[in-house]
C-alpha cells in the first residue's frame, strides 16, 4: 500500500461565480481528499488578485489553497475533477511538499514519526 | 603610473541571497521572486543574481510555477 504524501493544490476561479458554486467546487475537493485517506490542514481563500495574463478573458482570479495529506492517487483523482469543473476553475496546481512546510503552517494532529519527504518532482 | 589590478574592475561580491537569509524559494512568494526577473519578465541568470547553483535550479522551477498559475507573466506582450 502507498504511503500518503503531502501535497497542496492552489486552484484559481472565475471572480464572478457566486457563492454557492464556490461552496460547491469546495465541497467537492473536499469529498475527493478525504476519498483518498486525506487528512486536510487547511482549505482557504488565498487572495482575489490581478491575473498576470488573462485567462479566458478574465483578468482577476479567486486564489484558494488546499493544504493535505492523501494518498499519491489523489493527485489524478482531482486533476479529473478539476477537468469537469471547468466552468467555475480556471487554472489548477498540485504540488509535493515537505511534511516540516505543513507544520509550519498549521497544528499537524497526530505526531509522526520523522519520515524524509522527497522534495517536490518537476512542476 | 601603472593602476593597481583590482581597481580597475569594480565587482561586488554576491553571495547566495538564499543561503545567507536562510529563505527557500516558494511559487506564492511573488514578491521575492519578482527580484529575479528582468524587466522582459525573463529569469535572471546566474551569474548576475549571484545565486548558489541549487537555489537558482530551485527559483528557475519556482518562477515556472508561478508562471503557470498567472502570479507572474511569461512575457510582457500578454
Amino acid at each position: 500500500m502507498a504511503k500518503p504524501n503531502f501535497y497542496e493544490t492552489l486552484y484559481i476561479v472565475r471572480p464572478d461565480l457566486g457563492e454557492e458554486d464556490t461552496k460547491r467546487v469546495q465541497e467537492k475537493l473536499r469529498e475527493i481528499i478525504l476519498a483518498h485517506e486525506g487528512e486536510i490542514f487547511k482549505f482557504d481563500k488565498w487572495a482575489e488578485r490581478e491575473l498576470a495574463y488573462e485567462i479566458r478573458h478574465y483578468t482577476k482570479g479567486i486564489y484558494y489553497i488546499i493544504v493535505y495529506k492523501a494518498l499519491p492517487t489523489v493527485v489524478a483523482d482531482l486533476e479529473t475533477n478539476f477537468r469537469l469543473l471547468n466552468d467555475e476553475v480556471l487554472r489548477f496546481m498540485t504540488v509535493k511538499i515537505k511534511e516540516d512546510a505543513v507544520k509550519k503552517e498549521q497544528r499537524v494532529s497526530s505526531p509522526e514519526e520523522e519520515t524524509q519527504i522527497p522534495s517536490e518532482g518537476g512542476i | 603610473m601603472e593602476a593597481p589590478r583590482e581597481r580597475r574592475y569594480f565587482a561586488k561580491k554576491k553571495v547566495c541571497k538564499f543561503c545567507t537569509e536562510g529563505l527557500e524559494p516558494d511559487y506564492k512568494d511573488i514578491e521575492l521572486l519578482s527580484n529575479f526577473i528582468n524587466e522582459r519578465k525573463k529569469i535572471i541568470p546566474r551569474r548576475t543574481s549571484g545565486l548558489c547553483a541549487y537555489h537558482q535550479r530551485r527559483l528557475t522551477t519556482m518562477i515556472k510555477r508561478a508562471r503557470i498559475m498567472a502570479l507572474l507573466p511569461f512575457t510582457v506582450l500578454h
